[in-house]
């Protein structure tokens, strides 16, 4: 060996041992439809218009069995081939973000590795290269087998490097104009089934937009000589089918507006709406929806290969950005780039996840400039406008997320009528059959006989139908009850997630108080801090009684406490009777407005409590108020009983209209104000179905009015 | 001159207040004027940003009650646009675990001084600001740029530093890039070491002959 020695300079340097082709190749690329995907990534990256990925008999392995990735772009010179393909490590894309022009496109291809994916292939490789003023081919072979036999019978005490190994080329000569790269692969380490090549196929389908013409053009084709259906194929995005709802917006040019979804939940429709332009720039989006059914059909089509249903890939002039860019074969491993699945739909059963929907966001260079792949290709850079970009398709999500909920609840219906329809058909049925008998019992008595054989038939099918409907509500019944205790754990996740941080700052605070005095008590130089931190830990203590009170409120709910009670009733007893002496001497005046009867059945205990914490609340925005009112008025309308709560007191700031319905929040800590009441407030009537807001206040100048909102149908 | 002025602390959490114990503790082992509390998030980081010529440790919160209030991590962001050379050390009432991966990974690649969770004792906090104090006064960057701000705006206006390529540039300027940690920054700072290194090797010498 030719090893290089220097001692005498007093130096040393690294080699590289000739096992590094595995690491660079073979372990770092683990698929061998990545190593396609990634040469053929590199042929865009080298502006080629087309690019051939053959396969000659690769059904079973022999002599003949040879990979071949040509392209016609613009070709490698033998310097590029000297000084940058073979020198590990480097990566002219680094350097540069963008191809030569004209084609300028965004470098799509792995940071220097691609070229070593063909070891995943085969054990040979020849590169056949030209830029187009050259006149020959330029052919390097590259025979990763003699790499392996010196690293599998690598004497001991001797190395073999790396970098030494010797790789032949030659020339060959060239039409003229030619240009672009071939690599063929020979000697293949595995058979490549129909099915593998579909695979490929999927994949390398994914690498253009559906929809946004790459230009100048990027084509790729397959070409196996034993596959009839992958004969010269051109790889084309596939045409979604079978999906259940398709939406399409973009941007209106011509009026400055984006175009986002919402949903008509009156007319079940999905429709368009006209919003600003965003400030991550103009966009377009294809959405593909998947119900049930329609994921049945996709997997009865897709020989039950539903991975092609994987979410929304953002797109850039045409081609797919690099956090989408990253082939992984299993699908549960698939990265949820834009974070569809963690978001906020967390709801049980209306979630619209990655694999419900097939979406393609185009963007482009020009107008999105904002939207930049992170170097790291896992992701995108955190811009403000990315942030925006993030929610906005969430947004559109959105919009299918409420047609979802709206055809669960249609499909219910229809069951539901399909059946009374049928009861009542057997009842006219019936009726028929009674006047027909009224008839034949004159003209012919032995046809009586089957008639009321008949009758009793129809009678006993309209038994088994009454029943099915009152089955069926059982059912429908039970599924919601379970529905809703579904969402209650799923409220209840987050709840005592809340719960626990909340507590968790209180205990911090007074942990901290009980230090201080540990630290400097009975030092005099604290002393007036000493009364004050008794105050804070006791009032402290309070907040965090009542918020587990609240709690165990929870925890306590059983079917025992529910009852019947009408609401007008209650609430005037309570302001009248109850709460009379703390008005009389708080001096405040009551006023009541309660005009219709409403019986509802719940948990009587907690709805007292909604009105306890808003005359509280009230109480305390009075103090220093001079002609203190406190008013209360209801009715029924259409749907809802609404309740008005008004005070004149301080009132609240109605940039706080919805703060102030989170957990400790308060603007009124130094009053011993804990945050705590309108939360409760709030919790207990969304746990009637019912709504709660801030509205503009009856008693102007100052004050508050609360609006009460609770549906007839409240369970 | 050479007395190097005092740290600020600047203090931006909505669950403490002047009289909290830890503000009380911190105003008298550090100077009533040394220590600042913002419980609001953006007017805490529109201190930071107006200050940078100040030597800071901010005592940040992560989660802010009022959903309009910028969150901490963002306000972090904020502040390492503009420089690295204020330290942050973030407290948390939440389990590190319940932090998100990615949030933590941008805290560790941004240089976040110190991870602290709120229910911890106090005195604790105040010993990762005396940590940040004391790296503060030996960082060589924070060094300089202490030097420069102790020189009236006009004078840091003129060229102190002409590299061989002929270009110059004014102690503001220099100033901006140890900020920013660009080349021409870093190199200052390897250079004036190297130059300390060898006036300290010289001086020796002299102490030796």
């Amino acid at each position: 060996m030719n090893q290089t020695n220097n001692i005498d300079d007093q130096s040393l340097q690294w080699r590289v041992d000739v096992n590094a082709f595995r690491l660079l190749g073979r372990e770092l690329i683990t698929d061998r439809v990545t190593a396609i995907f990634e040469l053929v990534k590199n042929c865009y990256d080298a502006n080629a218009e087309e690019v051939t990925v053959t396969f000659n008999n690769v059904s079973t392995i022999s002599e003949k069995s040879e990979i071949i990735i040509s392209d016609n772009g613009t070709g490698m010179s033998f310097a590029d081939i000297r000084d940058k393909w073979m020198v590990v490590g480097t990566n002219s894309k680094r350097v540069k973000l963008y191809s030569d022009a004209p084609y300028n496109r965004k470098f799509v291809g792995e940071k220097g590795v691609g070229r070593f994916a063909v070891d995943k292939l085969g054990a040979r490789v020849k590169i056949k290269t030209k830029e187009k003023k050259d006149k020959n081919w330029l052919c390097v072979n590259i025979n990763w087998d003699e790499y392996e036999n010196l690293s599998n019978n690598a004497v001991e005490g001797q190395l073999s490097l790396f970098t030494e190994v010797k790789n032949k080329y030659s020339y060959e000569p060239a039409e003229v104009d030619k240009k672009g790269t071939k690599i063929i692969i020979s000697k293949i380490f595995d058979k490549w089934s129909v099915n593998d090549i579909e695979r490929l196929y999927k994949e390398l389908s994914k690498l253009i937009s559906p929809f946004y013409p790459v230009n100048p053009p990027f084509e790729i084709k397959i070409d196996s000589n034993e596959f009839i259906s992958y004969q010269n194929k051109p790889v084309k995005p596939d045409a979604v089918k079978y999906y259940s709802h398709y939406a399409e917006i973009k941007y209106d040019s011509d009026k400055g507006m984006q175009e986002t979804l919402a949903f008509d939940s009156k007319k079940g429709d999905l429709y368009k709406m006209h919003i600003d332009k965003q400030n991550f720039g103009p966009v377009k989006m294809r959405i593909y929806y998947f119900d049930e059914g329609a994921k049945r059909k996709y997997r009865n089509a897709y020989k039950n290969d539903d991975t092609r249903i994987d979410g929304i890939k953002i797109y850039r002039d045409g081609v797919i950005t690099t956090p989408f860019a990253e082939y992984e074969d299993h699908v549960e491993k698939k990265r949820d780039i834009l974070g569809i699945d963690k978001s906020r739909y967390s709801g049980a059963f209306d979630h619209v996840g990655i694999r419900e929907v097939i979406g393609v966001l185009d963007i482009t260079k020009k107008d999105n400039p904002q939207i930049i792949d992170a170097t790291n290709r896992q992701d995108f850079i955190d811009t403000k406008e990315y942030k925006t970009l993030k929610e906005f398709i969430l947004q559109q999500l959105d919009a299918f997320k409420e047609q979802k909920k709206y055809s669960r609840v249609a499909k219910r219906s229809v069951v539901e009528n399909k059946l009374i329809d049928a009861g009542s058909d057997v009842k006219t049925f019936e009726k028929e059959l009674s006047k027909i008998e009224k008839e034949l019992s004159k003209t012919n008595p032995d046809a009586k006989k089957n008639i009321a054989k008949l009758k009793e038939q129809a009678k006993g099918l309209h038994r088994v139908i009454s029943k099915g409907i009152s089955e069926q509500k059982k059912y429908q019944k039970e599924v919601e009850r379970k529905e809703k205790i579904l969402y209650s754990i799923v409220s209840m996740q987050e709840f005592a997630s809340l719960i626990t941080h909340a507590v968790r700052t209180s205990i911090a605070k007074v942990k901290h108080l009980g230090e201080f005095f540990k630290l400097n008590y009975p030092n005099p130089k604290f002393d007036k801090f000493f009364k004050e931190y008794a105050v804070m830990i006791y009032n402290e203590m309070d907040t965090l009684l009542s918020v587990t009170d609240f709690m165990l409120s929870f925890a306590n709910v059983d079917e025992s406490s529910f009852e019947e009670f009408n609401v007008s009733t209650l609430i005037s007893d309570l302001l009248k009777k109850q709460y009379s002496s703390v008005f009389r001497k708080e001096g405040i005046e009551l006023e009541l407005g309660l005009k219709d009867d409403f019986v509802i059945e719940t948990n009587k205990k907690a709805f007292q409590d909604i009105f306890q914490n808003l005359v509280s609340n009230s109480v305390k925005a009075l103090t220093n108020t001079k002609n203190k009112k406190i008013k209360c008025t209801g009715y029924l309308n259409t749907n809802n009983f609404v309740i008005y709560f008004s005070d004149n007191g301080y009132g609240l700031d109605m940039n706080d209209k919805d703060w102030i319905f989170g957990l400790y929040n308060t603007r009124t800590a130094e009053q011993g104000g804990a945050g705590v009441g309108l939360y409760v407030v709030e919790k207990q009537i969304k746990a009637l179905n019912g709504d709660i807001e801030v509205v503009e206040n009856e008693f102007k100048p100052t004050g508050a009015t609360f609006k009460i909102t609770i549906p007839f149908n409240n369970k | 001159m050479n007395e190097i002025t005092p740290s600020k602390i600047v203090v931006i959490h909505d669950d403490i207040s002047e009289i909290s114990p830890i503000m009380v503790e911190m105003k008298v082992k550090y100077g009533e004027d040394n220590v600042i509390l913002f419980q609001h998030s953006q007017e805490g980081l529109d201190y930071v940003l107006n200050n940078l010529g100040q030597k800071m440790v901010v005592l940040l919160d992560r989660n802010f009650h009022d959903g309009k209030e910028i969150d901490g991590i963002e306000v972090f962001e904020k502040i390492r646009e503009k420089t690295s050379l204020v330290y942050v050390i973030l407290i948390t009432v939440s389990k590190i675990s319940e932090i998100d991966g990615e949030v933590l990974k941008k805290l560790i690649n941004k240089d976040l001084f110190k991870l602290e969770s709120f229910t911890s004792d106090y005195s604790k906090i105040l010993k990762l600001i005396d940590e940040a104090i004391l790296v503060l006064g030996v960082r060589v960057d924070a060094v300089i740029e202490d030097w420069i701000m102790r020189h009236p705006n006009e004078k840091r206006d003129q060229v102190i530093l002409k590299t061989k390529e002929g270009r110059s540039y004014t102690m503001n300027e220099i100033l901006e890039s140890i900020r920013m940690q660009t080349e021409i920054g870093v190199t200052f700072e390897k250079n004036l070491l190297k130059l300390a290194i060898e006036l300290f090797s010289r001086q020796k010498l002299k102490l030796d002959d």
